[in-house]
């Protein structure tokens, strides 16, 4: 499919010819001019240019050439094409809880299949395309290597075992979607599910326990104790029987000894920490047993009182995350202000170094269905009255909409946006958009709007609530930094990867050089006539 | 710039003398010292006075004339075997074009710089504009002293607007039947009868040089496009489109022409003499100077 950037380019077309012709014509209006003598002028039309009669109109056809491949060109076309053959190897590595029990060797089941994938890959030729995929899945999402690439073993090796659990079948399914070879690596028997026997399957060692931490935090109020909430979950095929302590400084207390049957989750709120203090390192560990020896741990800092408030359990939308991931993170920063005036958002947004544009990148989702935002505001060096730019981002649409409307409202310069509830007269929450930045806004409604869907129905997921409200704060990396990290999942990716739409993977060539070459050509020929 | 290219001006004059005395160290290193200046008697005789100028000998001062004047002047002597030497000015229409000088402004800055040097030399002088049937002779001119009226003749010339060269070098030659030193300035741009007319001039006169005087337009043909080219001369107009083509077949016939005057000149004697009226004066009349002495 052939395609133009800037349509409105093309109405020059018929222009260029005319003014072109119109040029000729007063190019080819005789003016007089005295010379010394015509002695030699009358020589120089004797020798006849019979021969060049017909270059006039040649030159003015390769002129008009040359202009409208310009203008063509300037247009910015493209052509869009399938995209080169997809992956000939995928990969699917299981690194659930499970996967750190022992395998077949003794050593880590990760382990031991991450060998087993290499020697897999081995008799592969080189530059063979490897798609990898992992459950959970990793930070970074699905990459793609080539064999022989120095990065896939770096990131096969770096690769551990996840915190908690997740539906390897989704995963599985996403796996069988791909083109290609399949392989799968996992301590799970090949479930008997037709989506299944086309994949090849490695199997590391039998199955065993595998539960986990799935959320956990804490919440401190002004002056207050700090109360943990934690939450854990067998993703096994046994029951579990496990201690769960609570390390702050030197002591360590046992909060619970969780018993879970297959599948079963336990929680508890509201964990007094004895003589926890603002800024002080806590540990949750659910400490190993059966067959599953690792421990698994949560580290966080309540920040004091009054500056930041703690960690909480609710959804960010899984688009946001995996653009988030997408991006490349950085940073995340959570800044609300004003925000009881809209409905308690939480706002995150990414500043990230984008190379390939100067404008700002906004990514906006919010969790379900949701009554909307303003979006928009005014260019803050240029002072335009507010108001100019809004445009409704929400609303019952879902994320992809309203994250694409979103972009379109925000390439431009540095941008002061204001966020506003839908309803009038509510207030405002200022976010400035740095020009060459990349951000993506998630707002959740942790609030009892009716319609909402219950916090409950959204996926477990570990992320900073507000504290503060009319008090603007920012906390510096809440998915990378130390203090926040969660066992020994940093990522905390959303479960439901494969689940994520897809466009058809297609590629974009620019055609706009092949018509300056054209245009190029078309002058050379000019050149060589008048010569 | 104006007040140096101007005939009758003081800077003019000093250019002459800038000229004159560095012709005068060509000559003096060329072994001609002895011949070209000085000394009274023998092969030499005074010619008059002229104003010292940087670089001038001090022990040519005439400190006589200083007491009686106030002004540093030099004593110039030339040579006792005096001969008559003809300026032959192209004056038709054709020389009034080029911009700027003209290729008549040009000239006439050329030849009023060679007379000079010929009435430093002790030479006479005459002056003939050639761009119609009869012409009239003026001068003679001799000694240094003679300058002012010699510019002044210059000056006086008007417009060129004649309309045949040849024919002005027919009267000159039928007027002058055994010319001395004749020396002529034109661009040539005329049909055969020119250069018949040149080459009588070659075979009757002892010596004569041509200084060929194009202007830069006559030498470039930067035109371009559709345009109406008018004579200068007799009005007629031709119509043509020009493109780099036709530049570069204008510029062969130039060549060509240059080639042919050459050829014409070395076939009867004549020292042929390129000459751009954009070239520097001092140059032309330098280069024309060692041409001559070589020869």
């Amino acid at each position: 499919m052939i395609g133009l950037e800037r349509l409105a380019l093309l109405g020059l077309i018929p222009v260029v010819p005319a003014v072109l012709w119109w040029l000729e014509r007063a190019r080819r209006r005789p003016r007089p001019h005295p010379v010394a003598s015509l002695l030699l002028w009358r020589r120089v039309a004797a020798a006849g240019t019979a021969s060049r009669r017909g270059v006039p109109a040649l030159l003015l056809l390769l002129e008009c050439l040359a202009g409208v491949a310009l203008v063509v060109a300037a247009a910015g076309p493209f052509r869009v094409r399938p995209a080169p053959a997809a992956p000939a190897v995928s990969i699917l590595v299981d690194r659930q809880p499970g996967m750190a029990a022992p395998g077949v060797h003794g050593r880590p089941r990760l382990v031991e299949g991450i060998e087993a994938v290499a020697a897999w890959l081995e008799p592969l030729p080189a530059g063979t395309r490897v798609r990898v995929l992992s459950v959970p899945a990793a930070p970074g999402g699905t990459r793609e290597f080539e064999v022989g690439d120095r990065a896939l073993a770096a990131w096969l090796e770096g690769l551990g075992p996840a915190v908690r659990g997740a539906d390897l079948d989704d995963g599985v399914g996403a796996l069988a979607s791909l083109p290609g070879r399949r392989l799968v690596v996992t301590d799970r028997p090949r479930p008997a599910s037709a989506v299944a026997r086309n994949v090849d399957w490695l199997g590391v060692g039998a199955p065993g326990t595998n539960a986990g931490l799935v959320w956990g935090g804490a919440e401190a109020s002004a002056g207050g104790p700090i109360g943990l909430r934690v939450g854990v979950l067998n993703g096994g095929t046994r029951a579990i029987r496990r201690p769960l302590v609570l390390e702050a400084g030197s002591s360590v207390t046992t909060v619970a000894v969780v018993t879970l049957g297959p599948g079963e989750v336990w929680s508890e709120r509201d964990i007094a920490v004895p003589g926890g203090a603002s800024g002080e390192v806590l540990v949750l560990r659910l400490q190993g047993g059966d067959d599953l020896a690792a421990d698994d741990a949560v580290r966080f800092r309540p920040r004091p009182a009054g500056e930041v408030a703690l960690v909480a359990e609710e959804a960010v939308p899984a688009a946001v995350q995996r653009a988030v991931r997408a991006l490349g993170a950085e940073a995340v920063r959570v800044a609300p202000a004003a925000v009881g005036a809209i409905e308690r958002p939480a706002v995150y947004w990414k500043v990230l170094p984008r190379a390939d544009t100067a404008a700002p990148l906004v990514l906006v989702a919010c969790p379900g269905d949701w009554n909307g935002i303003r979006f928009g505001g005014s260019y803050a060096p240029a002072g335009l009255e507010r108001g100019e730019g809004w445009s409704e981002v929400g609303g019952r649409a879902p994320y992809p909409e309203a994250v694409s409307r979103a972009l379109a409202v925000t390439a431009g310069d540095d941008w002061t946006v204001e966020l506003r509830g839908r309803d009038p007269g509510r207030e405002a929450l200022p976010v400035v958009l740095r020009r060459g930045a990349a951000h993506v806004l998630a707002f959740d409604p942790v609030g009892e709007a009716p319609g909402w869907p219950a916090r409950e129905s959204f996926p477990a997921f570990f992320y900073r609530a507000l504290g503060q409200v009319g008090e603007t704060f920012e906390v510096e990396g809440l998915l990378s930094a130390a203090d926040t990290t969660l066992g020994t999942d940093t990522s905390r990716p959303p479960p439901a990867a494969a689940g994520a739409p897809e466009l058809p993977p297609t590629e974009t060539e620019p055609l706009g050089g092949w018509l300056v070459v054209l245009a190029l050509l078309a002058l050379l020929g000019i050149g060589r006539l008048e010569v | 710039m104006a007040a140096s290219t101007s005939l009758l001006s003081q800077a003019f004059l000093d250019r002459l003398m800038r000229l004159v005395w560095r012709l005068e160290r060509l000559r003096a290193g060329a072994g001609e010292r002895g011949r070209s200046r000085r000394r009274p008697g023998g092969t030499h005789h005074f010619l008059g006075h002229r104003p010292y100028v940087a670089g001038d000998d001090p022990r040519q001062i005439d400190w006589s004339a200083f007491a009686r004047t106030d002004h540093l002047v030099v004593k110039v002597f030339g040579r006792e075997e005096e001969e008559t030497v003809d300026l032959l000015v192209d004056a038709t229409a054709s020389m009034g074009t080029g911009s700027p000088p003209t290729k008549a402004e040009a000239v006439r800055r050329l030849a009023a710089a060679l007379g000079f040097v010929a009435l430093c030399s002790g030479h006479r002088l005459r002056l003939a504009p050639v761009g119609e049937g009869p012409t009239r002779l003026r001068g003679p001119f001799a000694g240094v002293e003679s300058t002012g009226a010699f510019l002044r003749e210059f000056a006086l010339l008007g417009a060129p607007v004649g309309r045949d060269a040849a024919a002005g070098l027919r009267g000159y030659l039928a007027k002058v039947r055994r010319p001395g030193a004749v020396a002529l300035f034109s661009d040539g741009l005329e049909e055969p009868a020119l250069g018949e007319a040149i080459a009588r001039l070659g075979g009757a006169a002892a010596e004569a040089t041509w200084f060929h005087v194009l202007s830069p337009e006559d030498l470039r043909g930067e035109l371009d496009g559709s345009v109406v080219l008018t004579d200068a001369e007799d009005g007629a107009t031709l119509e043509l489109v020009i493109g780099p083509a036709e530049r570069r077949a204008y510029r062969r016939e130039v060549a060509r022409l240059r080639q042919a005057a050459q050829e014409l000149s070395a076939h009867h004697a004549i020292d042929y003499r390129p000459v751009s009226s954009a070239d520097s004066l001092e140059e032309t009349v330098m280069g024309w100077y060692a041409g001559r002495a070589r020869r």
